[in-house]
């Protein structure tokens, strides 16, 4: 193995002992400004965004009536049982989520135990870590009240997103997560940009293959 | 895979008379370029983003040494492991061994052209491990015993119809049309292997030194389902894909799938960091990252050539490339195809086994226009086109060298050059009247077969100017 390690490093250091006659080492141009977003609205943007590839915009008026709003999904869909995640900063828990969707007679587990059982649950509920408006993309940090499957194992997907958390775009993405990645804190971050899609047959659009085929945000005021 | 390339020409002439073939290559190259056309000139900056992921991109690579190094640094920091394969035997020796040692028996995979590229299911299957590819293009193709035609969508040749058949006899599902619903017979088939397998298989899109972070696009959740549910994640990148900072995602993921597919975003981009951490309730307990030479070093040291080694795979050269158009992605016969194929198939396999495919290109740039990191891929088809041709001469060294001392005699003196002129236009003008070129013998006539030439006029320029 240290052989192989050994060999390619010195391939490589060799290799790269030779110039090449077409390398300019030009410092890039900064990126110019894209067309132009009225960022007065970020929150705007993104329910444009994120509607345009096929997300499900929900705006409660008024905190109280969330509830009322995930119950609606919830029953929209036709869930019996429902997966509640326990997000980082623990939206969830203070709109008691999960207790009132249990006095709705909606089962409730607040994590996978046995992923046997995975196809019970017919929707996932989990907050967000950040809203990235230019794209309509939700970023989520794996979290211990949040893991990998939280937010890829169900059919349908229900975000709460606090209106704080709606940034620009990715480069404001990084910067939140770098630290967590580069110290290691967290395994990993995903970026969902609308339902999970594929269009390898005839590149016909066709949604929910692996991953939710239905996602919806309430934005939490 | 198995290099097919050296039949480049039979393989086209049999596409250019499929006519299925040639409605799904226009229909499906057609939207990728209109995709990516309207979602690049959304942003008033397309431009130089493509002028900033060109410089990131050569920045890493010049570079490569060091910038593994600590990409390997910040693995094992966090608990990875990381090993290097100098070619495919390496490194397919080191996922089934470890797949042996943990007892593996069944192992789940992301579309990866890298792992296409060393013939990694084989290696499985040979030791007994059952590899199940879960992209939906690749499911289609592994269950038909196919390859893939286009490394960003691989069964782009397959039209619903022939999927439809294959699912009624491979699925037992009842025969439909409809594309969710062949879909869902795929999701409900590959759901319970995401549970049941011990490993899951990815490649990389990037690999960030600065945070030991490997980066996955994709759209369909079969890549965040291999990642989470396995209790071993391997990912398998060509040592290429390295970059230096994650801030350079902010430009990379702008341009590679507005380029690819046209869309703002892939559905999901998977910024993975490793084995899963105290309290995180699921994901991989084993992470290993393999670093793949495969001849990656060796086209590194060509300083002409190594421009290549910049891709970032989006497919854009392949969706505008009117030889690609027509033939389609079987005729390159390997793992890559289009431009870019032409390219990196003689560079990898050498210019004997990939030699037909720099010259199937009429060098007009569509594709150094759509590339995102602006390769200059004629230059690179010409240069291939040298070395196969060296190669060539190489091979058959006499009768080449014989042919370039005559002709080194007729073009040493004005008066030899002016004979050897009056040779070839008497012999033309021996071939048949008329005023152009018919009837000739030999290498010429295929070159007529389909072009017009005319005949020499009967005095050369020369006589007409004078002396």
């Amino acid at each position: 193995m240290t052989d192989s390690r050994t060999a390619i490093l010195a391939d490589i250091a060799a290799a790269l002992r030779r110039p090449s006659p077409h390398h300019h080492q030009a410092p890039a141009p900064p990126p110019g400004p894209g067309v132009p977003i009225d960022w007065s609205d970020p929150v705007g943007v993104f329910e444009k965004r994120f509607t345009e590839v096929g997300g499900h915009w929900h705006h409660p008026p008024t905190r109280a009536l969330v509830l009322d709003a995930v119950l609606t999904i919830v029953r929209q869909h036709d869930a019996r049982a429902v997966l509640v995640a326990e997000d980082r900063p623990g939206l969830l828990d203070s709109l008691r989520l999960a207790e009132s969707l249990r006095q709705q007679g909606v089962q409730v587990a607040r994590r996978l135990d046995d992923r046997n059982r995975a196809d019970d649950f017919e929707v996932m509920i989990t907050g967000v870590d950040a809203a990235l408006a230019e794209t309509g993309t939700l970023a989520f940090m794996i979290s211990p009240g949040q893991g990998r499957l939280a937010t890829i194992v169900c059919p349908v997907h229900v975000v709460l997103l606090e209106r704080a958390r709606v940034v620009r775009g990715l480069g404001e993405f990084l910067t939140l997560a770098k630290p967590l990645l580069a110290s290691g804190e967290v395994s990993g971050s995903f970026l969902v940009t609308g339902p999970s899609r594929t269009g390898d047959i005839e590149l016909t659009l066709t949604v929910g293959v692996h991953g939710p085929g239905t996602i919806h945000v309430v934005l939490v005021d | 895979m198995k290099p097919t390339s050296t039949r480049f020409l039979p393989v086209a002439d049999a596409a250019l008379d499929s006519a299925q073939l040639q409605r799904a290559l226009t229909t499906a190259t057609g939207r990728f370029t209109a995709g990516r056309l309207a979602a690049g000139a959304e942003l008033a900056n397309w431009q130089s983003l493509r002028n900033q992921g060109r410089a990131i991109r050569e920045e890493a690579i010049h570079r490569l040494d060091e910038l593994l190094l600590l990409l390997e640094q910040n693995v094992r920091a966090q608990g990875g492991e990381v090993f290097w394969a100098r070619d495919g035997v390496e490194a397919c020796t080191y996922i089934t061994d470890l797949a042996h040692r943990r007892g593996v028996t069944l192992a789940v995979k992301s579309k990866s052209m890298t792992t296409e590229e060393i013939a990694l299911n084989d290696a499985l299957d040979r030791a007994g491990v059952t590899p199940i590819e879960t992209d939906l293009g690749e499911y289609i193709l592994q269950l038909a015993g196919d390859t893939p035609s286009h490394f960003l969508a691989p069964a782009v040749h397959w039209n619903r119809d022939q999927v439809a058949q294959l699912f009624v006899d491979k699925l037992g599902i009842p025969w439909t049309q409809d594309v969710g619903t062949l879909t869902r017979a795929a999701r409900a088939a590959l759901r319970r292997r995401f549970l049941e397998a011990g490993m899951g298989i990815t490649g990389a899109n990037f690999g960030v030194a600065e945070t030991g972070t490997i980066v996955v696009v994709e759209n369909e959740g079969n890549v965040r389902l291999t990642t989470s549910a396995p209790a071993i994640h391997v990912a398998v990148m060509g040592l290429e894909k390295v970059i230096p900072r994650f801030e350079d995602l902010e430009v990379l993921l702008t341009l590679l799938p507005r380029s690819a597919t046209g869309q703002r975003m892939s559905s999901y981009v998977s910024l993975l960091n490793g084995r899963r951490r105290p309290g995180e309730p699921d994901g991989p307990t084993e992470f290993h990252l393999v670093l793949l030479d495969n001849g990656r070093s060796r086209i590194l040291a060509d300083p002409e050539g190594r421009e290549s080694l910049y891709c970032i795979r989006c497919a854009a050269c392949l969706a505008v490339c009117p030889v690609y158009r027509r033939v389609g992605g079987h005729a390159y016969g390997w793992v890559y195809q289009g431009p870019i194929g032409a390219v990196l198939t003689p560079q990898y396999l050498g210019p004997e086994a990939g030699a037909p495919l720099p010259f199937a290109s009429s060098l007009c740039g569509a594709c150094r226009d759509a590339c995102p990191v602006k390769i200059d891929l004629p230059r690179l088809l010409l240069h291939q086109r040298e070395r196969v041709v060296e190669d060539v001469v190489k091979r058959h060294s006499g009768f080449g060298a014989l042919g370039a001392r005559i002709a080194g005699w007729f073009l040493q003196t004005p008066a030899r050059f002016a004979f050897a002129g009056a040779l070839v236009r008497t012999f033309l003008h021996l071939t048949g009247t008329g005023r152009w070129l018919r009837n000739v013998p030999g290498p010429l006539r295929g070159w007529i077969a389909s072009r017009d030439l005319p005949k020499p006029p009967a005095r050369p320029l020369r006589d007409l100017v004078g002396k």
